[in-house]
């Protein structure tokens, strides 16, 4: 059986997540105050309500208790985000996903039982951010406060080198996690296009050639030395 | 005396080909630059270098030289499927 999702608070953020989540085939519980941001996905979700989402009689009567996962995300309203988190733990939902709009708010959800707290502005924002500080970086995923993985152009001095002759772990100590190859090919029309090849996991004697993207995780600060590279 | 024989425009182009397929990509720009002195307002040869920018990486320079051969083309599908693949980066 699908695993069953509530998304409280349809703005932007909380309507793409419902989309994504019904994309995927899940069961999707969406709850908003406002009918209008309702009625735009009432033909996806497996359920709509318009609710406020702070009655807990009302939450409970429409089964939220039942969802696997509640994704809260009621705009800048902090105290309602604070008071709905509290009512779904209350009610015994296995695991609340809070958006939250400043570290402040961030502790005081997870104090209060929020299982995962999100900033996605503040992740969208360091990601576009390091884009700017390298256009060679093409992707950037924090995963904690020290590490990340991130997505970057191979520099120069690293082509026709070995993963062993680079010696990234010993030296800058990065993981390698993945390699993206470009092969060039001809297209059916007979035109030169590329295919992209993804070396998962790669050996010691895989080398690096121009134009490899490669896929490294490491603290930030060593990432950023090879991004400087 | 020996005399140097310049490359033509074919040559260039066949070069800058030759190295583009065997992912020699700073070599293909070269090749392709070259070939654009000779004949500025070729679109095959703007977007085959839009194509070796892309393969090295250097994702601005790619989809300014995809633009410009759709300005000079614009009917290359190819270019346009380029530049929308190369939009989020």
């Amino acid at each position: 059986m699908a695993k069953k999702f509530a998304v409280i608070g349809l703005g932007r953020f909380g309507s793409a997540v419902a989309r994504a989540l019904v994309e995927k085939g899940f069961e999707v519980m969406v709850v908003d105050i406002d009918e209008n941001e309702v009625s735009g996905l009432s033909e996806l979700a497996t359920q709509s309500l318009v609710l406020d989402a702070t009655d807990e009689k009302g939450l409970k009567d429409a089964g939220v208790a039942d969802v696997e996962t509640a994704i809260v995300s009621v705009g800048q309203k902090i105290d309602v985000s604070i008071l709905v988190t509290l009512i779904l733990k209350e009610l015994g939902v296995k695991e609340v996903v809070v958006k939250a709009v400043n570290s402040l708010h961030g502790t005081i959800l997870k104090r209060i039982g929020a299982d995962r707290v999100i900033f996605p502005e503040r992740e969208m924002a360091l990601r576009l951010a390091e884009s700017f500080v390298s256009p060679k970086i093409f992707d950037y995923i924090e995963l904690s406060p020290t590490h990340s993985v991130i997505e970057i152009a191979a520099p120069k001095t690293f082509f026709g080198k070995t993963l062993k002759e680079l010696t990234l772990r010993e030296s800058q100590k990065v993981n390698v996690i993945a390699i993206k190859k470009k092969i060039p090919i001809i297209t059916e029309k007979g035109v030169p296009d590329f295919k992209e090849e993804v070396n998962i996991a790669p050996g010691a004697d895989d080398e690096i050639a121009e134009g490899d993207i490669l896929v490294l995780l490491g603290r930030y600060e060593n990432l950023e030395k090879i991004g400087r590279m | 005396m020996t005399k140097k024989i310049k490359p033509d425009l074919q040559d260039l182009k066949e070069l800058g080909q030759f190295y583009l397929l065997n992912g020699k990509f700073s070599e293909a720009i070269e090749k392709f630059k070259l070939a654009l002195k000779l004949k500025p307002d070729d679109a095959d040869i703007y977007f085959q270098l839009g194509l070796a920018y892309e393969g090295a990486c250097y994702i601005n320079e790619a989809k300014e030289m995809f633009r410009k051969t759709l300005e000079l083309d614009n009917t290359m599908k190819e270019a346009v499927e380029h530049l929308d693949r190369l939009a989020g980066k």
